[in-house]
């Protein structure tokens, strides 16, 4: 089970952070919104994280 | 024009909108100001008059705080109002361009004209790192261009006819 960090500061809201987040609800996942890491040009930049990997990052999704 | 999401201009509620806020703030005029056009969608003339007669200045006191400040209409807005960042460092990724695409896409589109209204210039949104940055009904949109922008006022309008 995986949990997916996906912003919610309006840059990545610009780029479709909100879409990708209840698509990723949808597909019942669990999804926590925080704030972005600045990197703005790859938003939305997703950040996924479970139990045994390291952390992993997903841009332009 | 009826408007899916503003009621129609109606004296009393203004009045009631505005009351409370005479009676409780120091300087009260933009703030009716801004509660008349946050409920109705712009200040029609009557209620530049109405204001001032509540807040004791003159008419050309309300006049001169409405027409100060760019964001303050009296007529209607359009249904899904867009309006395209023109501040330097949108321009400097393209966005005098896509002004030009989106009037040019507005121009061969009367419905879409209609829809979305004049491109009434904004300056900054702040989204500088995503430019050429867009507001399309309120929604702040990064590196747009004239086909996201038209998907996201057919989204906007689907979402306000289903209100």
């Amino acid at each position: 089970m995986s949990i997916w960090f996906v912003p919610r500061d309006a840059a990545a809201r610009s780029m479709g952070a909100d879409a990708v987040a209840s698509a990723l609800e949808a597909r019942g996942e669990t999804v926590i919104r925080n704030g972005s890491r600045g990197m703005l040009w790859m938003e939305p930049l997703v950040e996924r994280a479970d139990e045994r990997q390291a952390p992993e990052w997903v841009g332009r999704m | 024009m009826s408007h899916a999401r503003y009621p129609e201009w109606q004296a009393d509620t203004a009045e009631a909108l505005i009351a409370p806020i005479v009676a409780s703030e120091p300087g009260p005029v933009l703030l009716c100001l801004q509660a008349v056009q946050a409920h109705f969608g712009y200040v029609p003339g009557d209620a530049v008059a109405m204001i001032a007669e509540a807040c004791n200045v003159s008419r050309a006191d309300v006049h001169g705080v409405f027409t100060f400040y760019a964001d303050l209409r009296d007529t209607p807005p359009p249904a899904v109002p867009v309006r395209l960042c023109a501040a330097e460092a949108c321009q400097a990724v393209g966005g005098r361009q896509l002004k030009a695409e989106w009037a040019a896409a507005c121009g061969g589109d009367a419905d879409l004209a209609a829809l979305t209204g004049i491109d009434e210039p904004i300056f900054c949104l702040g989204n500088c790192a995503l430019g050429p940055a867009a507001l399309v009904d309120g929604e702040l949109m990064g590196c747009a261009d004239v086909a996201r922008l038209k998907a996201a006022v057919t989204l906007a309008r689907a979402t306000g006819e289903g209100a």
